[in-house]
């Protein structure tokens, strides 16, 4: 399973290098205004971009490797008389960000995401006594992890509507957000579900484009270093890569594809904090890393004379195979409202 | 969270070097479409364009023809006009081979000129004096043939 930190990075990124074209292309009307494209190649603004994000995750599906089984599959399995076993039924991970880019000059950027994350969810437990029961855990609120990021253009054939681009990226995800958030019982809630993952990871990232335009293409690599937390817990580091292509139907729109394949690698938590194999299937680093991919079609709109542009997206899963028993993402959605100043 | 406020000051030290660097810089070097290397700063004319255009923007290559007309008319009385495609050097060249100009166009490959001159729409046309003082920036485009230019043009050239 995925700190849901390391998902939304990855997202985030997909989204900014892949979204800031529209307002360069085409034929312009009286003059081509291209404030809020970019001159570095991710920029989202000559002097400032900000953005507000709004992301939805549902997870309802539990896998077994590839396959799809039910809570009480897994209940049934781990379950022992005299004992009580938990599964997820219903996870809603939504997220609200605010990020901002600055361009330090025509080739470097620097970018800052402040995560504000709010998530839920259903379990079923089957109790000593072999009577089961559903229930919904305290709602986990509150700042996620801080992420700054560094982007440098490589190389480009041109400040605006280039062809080709190449652009790599470092960053820090610094530990903001809290993970040492208990439940009642004064147990640990489980570490995905806190709102940060207490860790200092670096993340390294790769992007080359080739326009054809109206057609862009993209791929992206990005590598998520986890390190270990203050609270002993270390997420599996994680890898991502993307394909992507956008078509721009008119000055204004744009329809966007990608194919995204995620891998990530198992957790370990040294100290045992969080893990109660016995008794929880999410509290069980056995039940941890993945490999998945998905499809992701967007849609794209340039606020007509202005810096905005908002874009929607939805994610679908077409391949999870995990690791152990885990509750893998059913959809996801994300909003985005962009201004460039 | 101690060392989380050190990084933040430390990053916003490098971002205040780096932006007093950059507005610092006195020299813009960028290569023509040919590949040679030139600086816009200095240029031997009374009254200099920076004229910023591209490919693939229509308002831009309406106005081009004009320009190059108008600078070959006050060329004698001290107009230079340096064009500055923000462009891809392919699409640059082949436009200049075939609508045949006779015009030289550097390249921004990185966008330098751009940021320098704080362009944020195409076309966008800078006026510099001979002593390199930026007299005025126009973004958009403009009619290089009608009355108000060229009045506004012979008024500058006079200085």
């Amino acid at each position: 399973m995925l700190h849901y930190n390391n998902k939304y990075i990855v997202l985030f990124l997909i989204t900014l290098l892949s979204s800031s074209q529209v307002n360069a292309l085409g034929e312009c009307g009286l003059s081509c205004c291209i404030g809020g494209t970019n001159t570095s190649g991710v920029t989202l603004s000559e002097n400032f971009g900000l953005s507000v994000q709004y992301e939805r995750m549902n997870m309802k599906t539990i896998r077994r490797d590839s396959q799809e089984v039910s809570p009480d599959d897994v209940i049934n399995q781990f379950w022992s008389s005299g004992s009580s076993y938990a599964v997820p039924t219903d996870m809603l991970m939504e997220k609200l960000s605010l990020i901002g880019a600055k361009p330090l000059n025509e080739r470097w950027q620097i970018l800052g995401i402040v995560p504000l994350v709010r998530n839920n969810m259903d379990m079923r437990r089957k109790m000593p006594s072999g009577m089961t029961m559903n229930m919904t855990m305290d709602e986990i609120s509150g700042l996620g992890d801080i992420t700054l990021m560094g982007l440098y253009t490589a190389y480009t054939d041109a400040p605006i509507r280039a062809k080709k681009r190449l652009t790599l990226g470092f960053g820090i995800k610094t530990p903001t957000g809290e993970n040492d958030i208990r439940n009642p019982m004064g147990n640990y809630v489980h570490a995905m579900m806190q709102p940060g993952t207490g860790s200092w990871d670096p993340i390294f990232m790769l992007s080359y484009m080739r326009a054809w335009y109206p057609l862009i293409t993209q791929i992206n690599i990005l590598y998520h270093l986890s390190t270990e937390s203050d609270q002993g817990y270390q997420f599996g580091n994680q890898l991502n890569l993307d394909l992507i292509a956008r078509y721009q139907v008119s000055n204004y729109f744009n329809l966007g594809l990608a194919v995204n394949a995620i891998y990530a690698g198992n957790d370990r938590d040294h100290d045992g904090l969080y893990s109660q194999e016995a008794t929880s299937m999410v509290d069980n680093t056995n039940n941890t890393g993945l490999r998945s991919y998905f499809v992701t079609p967007s849609v794209q709109y340039k606020i007509p004379n202005t810096g905005g542009n908002l874009e929607l997206k939805y994610q679908l899963p077409v391949y999870q195979n995990v690791h152990g028993y885990q509750q893998v993402t059913d959809s996801r959605w994300m909003a985005t409202l962009s201004w460039a100043y | 969270m101690g060392l989380l406020r050190y990084g933040v000051f430390v990053l916003l030290c490098i971002t205040s070097a780096i932006t007093y660097a950059q507005g610092s810089t006195a020299t813009i070097k960028l290569e023509d479409y040919k590949g040679r290397p030139v600086s816009i700063n200095h240029v031997p004319y009374k009254l200099s364009v920076v004229h910023f255009w591209a490919t693939w923007c229509s308002p831009c290559l309406r106005e081009l023809p004009q320009l190059v007309k108008t600078e070959t008319k006050l060329k004698e009385l001290g107009l230079g006009v340096i064009y500055v495609a923000t462009d891809n050097r392919d699409d640059v060249q082949n436009y200049l081979h075939e609508q045949d100009l006779g015009i030289n166009a550097l390249l921004d490959q990185y966008g330098k000129a751009m940021r320098h001159y704080k362009i944020k729409v195409l076309p966008s046309s800078v006026f510099i004096n001979a002593d390199g003082n930026i007299l005025e920036t126009h973004h958009g485009p403009i009619d290089w043939e009608g009355q108000a230019m060229r009045n506004k043009l012979q008024t500058l050239l006079s200085r």
